[in-house]
């Protein structure tokens, strides 16, 4: 559904992202890790079109994203870490939008069968503004998910909801996966990317430290086998060791 | 363009007008607006019943044939000089991380950005045409159809050279190639006018004939001539002109339409990073007083030398936070630079010697922007109480008085003014000691007598406006992202208490000013009095100002964080 191959992008003289290369398929669900500053908002932002690759290709559902945008973002989906809805449009008008612009056939069941899902009916017709950050993010990923898009990137998305809300979306994404979606999900909750992640990629200083299932890297490093994510992730990224050898060094 | 954008450009105009007119139920909206809608009536009522003189409106049509056609050249180059600066598109925040990720072409974007503009252009257009009521013989039409277009060539303008600028990036080259065009564009210009350069006396000489010789003759007239054509839209008169007017304005628009369609490359990174920046400044105005923190994650801004180390008393505190805001901000940089410049500039003239029409000008221009500067003042400041209050729980949650809010954000506002008010002090005394009055040496004098009356009027100036947010904030606390015509009511109403308030508050103390002063003047020592007058006046107006911190600060105390809701 998506491969990326030897991706690279540099700002001026900072290299965000260094010969990344990994595909997604159908029904996978690749949870994209790392430290702060590691590059993950890099690689979705160039997935998505927003950001120019300096080399290498994406290619989404078969278009290049760089040479045919507009065939591969109608494939795809972003649910940004931060919701920005239009001021003076309702949720509504919102779910409209989104239908004309995608070209959505049975938008209107479509749009009722997302705002229930998302719990959304009674704010149908308030402004973004009447919001709580947590509805504004259900809004975002009702709109996202509309024309159902065969890849969907989620950054950060459980930022500002409520637990109840929290399950709502993981079985979503989850529902989303089932139905044969593509989905790329950036999250520091690593509880979250261990529940519902399929495959983990870590990234750090712009490379691919780890990329696989989760049983495919706890068989790389035998010491590691009954360790949850976490604990991989701060043994790859050298915090454990950098921690242990502070506290040796102090009296 | 895709019929989706037409439908959202058009629904959010229905939203926002809808939400506009609906929030008039609530007084704190309704008085605002009511105050802006009587004031442009005043202006434009006016205007329908009394039309103004024939000869006026040749006149003006005159004046802006010769004269608009190199301000629009000037106009037009500097928009590619600055260019590099904005080198995208600007979108909003909400447009760029939507639409972006949308099977949308760049061009249907760009169409879009340009298509979105046109609903504020129409309305100011719409007040261009009640304005050309006034003449006699500009037809409102013509003129509300002008500023339609002329609105619009701008805007595809600054599309243009962004656009143009984005594409140079692109290629790879990131030095000294993309101010290239506009740099260009402006050394064409100033060749062409030093040419036919000819010295003009201010005051003595029509400037409409030396105009018409520097600008429509020789290689200017050549270079400048379609620009001399767009001229002709803003006082059109007649068909003709009119006509003129607009087929060179359909040629301006073909040629930048087609370049910005023809050049067009991906834009989407430069333009979210700026819409990102735009928002974090909008934001941090909405924030108000913590302006400075939201700016410090802009990758542009500098540091300063002004470290933020208050220590002592609370009144400090806010004081210095303000100043170290405030220059972080940016605003007051910009004003000391151009202070700096224009004093400069004066002594320079000084040492060559110029005509009296020059220094006339330069003592009203100096007179008249001062007290313009010091009446707004308060409004110029990004940490005045009418954006700060919004955060009236922080402020209470903080373990200061409102008489040390007060007082640290008005002697914050009086050390920030001092720069600008410097300069124009300083110009004006030059003007009046070399160029008014010769032989006058007691020009110094009136700067040193001056320039502390005027830091402690902006003082006053800043308590009051904050008086005013304190005693009902729901009419005065403004929104910077929100423009119209209730911020235009807002603004009239501290206007209005500040010149009420501001003129009864100064009387005594300016009085007794002035009658100190002239008392030691007529005893032999002028330039004594000019100082020992300004000195006491701007004592007591500190007094005052102290005083006013003191009674405001009570109410500060006594509000309830949420007050002003």
């Amino acid at each position: 559904m998506i491969e990326v191959h030897a991706l690279h992008k540099t700002y001026e003289t900072h290299q965000a992202v260094i010969d990344l290369s990994f595909t997604v398929s159908p029904g996978e669900v690749l949870g994209l890790v790392g430290p702060n500053g590691a590059g993950k908002t890099t690689t979705m932002r160039c997935i998505t079109g927003i950001l120019q690759p300096s080399s290498g290709h994406i290619v989404v559902a078969g278009a290049d994203v760089v040479q045919d945008p507009v065939a591969a973002k109608r494939n795809l989906a972003f649910i940004p870490d931060e919701p920005h809805l239009f001021d003076y449009l309702t949720i509504h008008e919102h779910m409209q939008f989104y239908a004309r612009v995608y070209n959505v056939a049975d938008r209107d069941a479509r749009a009722s069968a997302l705002v229930s899902e998302m719990e959304l009916t009674e704010k149908l017709h308030a402004l973004p503004g009447t919001l709580s950050r947590g509805m504004k993010q259900k809004v975002a990923i009702a709109c996202g998910l509309l024309h159902s898009p065969k890849l969907v990137l989620f950054d950060e998305p459980l930022t500002g909801l409520d637990p109840i809300a929290i399950r709502r979306i993981k079985q979503t994404i989850k529902r989303l996966a089932a139905a044969g979606s593509a989905i790329i999900i950036s999250s520091h909750l690593l509880g979250l990317v261990e529940e519902i992640a399929t495959t983990v990629l870590l990234m750090q200083n712009g490379r691919k430290v780890l990329h696989g299932t989760l049983a495919q890297i706890r068989e790389s490093a035998p010491d590691l086998r009954e360790k949850g994510l976490e604990e991989i992730f701060l043994r790859a990224t050298g915090y454990e060791n950098d921690a242990n050898a502070t506290r040796e060094t102090q009296p | 363009m895709s019929s989706a954008l037409r439908w959202l450009i058009l629904r959010q105009i229905a939203g926002g007008t809808r939400y506009r007119l609906s929030r008039l139920k609530n007084p704190r909206y309704a008085v605002p607006a009511l105050l802006g809608i009587g004031y442009f009536g005043l202006i434009f009522v006016g205007n329908v019943f009394r039309p103004g003189e024939a000869n006026e409106a040749r006149q003006v049509r005159d004046y802006f044939h010769v004269l608009v056609g190199p301000v629009f050249a000037m106009l037009f180059a500097t928009t590619w000089l600055f260019a590099p600066a904005r080198p995208a598109p600007l979108f909003t925040l909400p447009d760029a991380s939507q639409l972006f990720v949308m099977p949308l072409t760049r061009r249907q974007l760009l169409n879009f950005r340009l298509l979105k503009a046109q609903f504020a252009i129409l309305i100011l257009s719409m007040l261009a045409g009640l304005f050309a009521l006034r003449s006699a013989d500009v037809k409102p039409w013509f003129a509300a159809a002008s500023a339609f277009t002329l609105m619009n060539l701008m805007a595809l303008n600054a599309m243009a050279a962004s656009i143009v600028v984005n594409r140079i990036l692109n290629a790879g080259l990131t030095r000294f190639v993309p101010p290239l065009p506009g740099v260009l564009m402006l050394a064409v210009l100033a060749s062409v006018l030093a040419i036919q350069y000819q010295p003009i006396e201010f005051g003595q000489t029509n400037v409409l004939p030396w105009a018409r010789e520097v600008f429509h003759t020789g290689p200017a007239a050549i270079v400048l001539w379609p620009f001399h054509q767009l001229a002709l839209l803003p006082g059109a008169q007649n068909g003709a002109d009119f006509g003129r007017g607009m087929a060179a304005a359909a040629g301006f628009a073909a040629v930048l339409y087609g370049l910005t369609m023809m050049l067009v490359s991906p834009f989407e990174e430069r333009a979210l990073a700026l819409a990102e920046n735009v928002g974090k400044v909008i934001k941090a105005k909405r924030g108000g007083n913590w302006a400075s923190l939201a700016l410090e994650k802009r990758k542009s801004l500098r540091s300063t030398s002004l470290k933020l180390a208050p220590t002592g008393k609370p009144w400090v505190a806010i004081f210095w936070k303000n100043v170290v805001a405030e220059w972080r901000i940016g605003t007051w940089r910009v004003a000391a630079v151009v202070a700096v410049i224009s004093v400069l500039g004066v002594s320079v003239a000084r040492v060559v010697g110029v005509n009296k029409g020059f220094w006339a000008l330069v003592m009203g221009m100096s007179a008249a922007f001062g007290m313009m500067f010091t009446t707004f003042v308060p409004r110029l400041l990004a940490t005045g109480l009418h954006l700060e209050i919004r955060r009236a729980p922080l402020l209470k949650a903080l373990p200061i008085r409102g008489h040390d809010l007060l007082r640290g954000t008005a002697w914050a506002g009086a050390l920030l003014s001092a720069i600008p008010l410097g300069a124009f002090a300083t110009m004006a005394g030059i003007a009046l000691s070399t160029g008014i009055e010769e032989g006058f040496e007691f020009g110094p004098y009136a700067v040193a007598g001056a320039l502390p009356l005027g830091i402690a009027v902006c003082g006053l100036m800043v308590v009051l406006e904050s008086g005013l947010v304190l005693m009902v904030p729901a009419w005065v606390v403004t929104n910077p992202g929100e423009a119209g015509v209730e911020a235009v009511g807002r603004n009239m109403l501290s206007f209005l208490v500040r010149f009420v308030l501001g003129g009864l508050l100064l009387s005594v103390p300016v009085g007794i000013g002035v009658g100190v002063g002239a008392a030691i003047w007529v005893a032999g020592a002028p330039g004594a009095g000019l100082v020992a007058g300004g000195l006491i006046a701007a004592a007591l107006v500190a007094l005052e100002v102290e005083l006013m911190a003191y009674l405001l600060g009570i109410r500060f105390n006594s509000m309830e964080p949420g007050e002003e809701g």
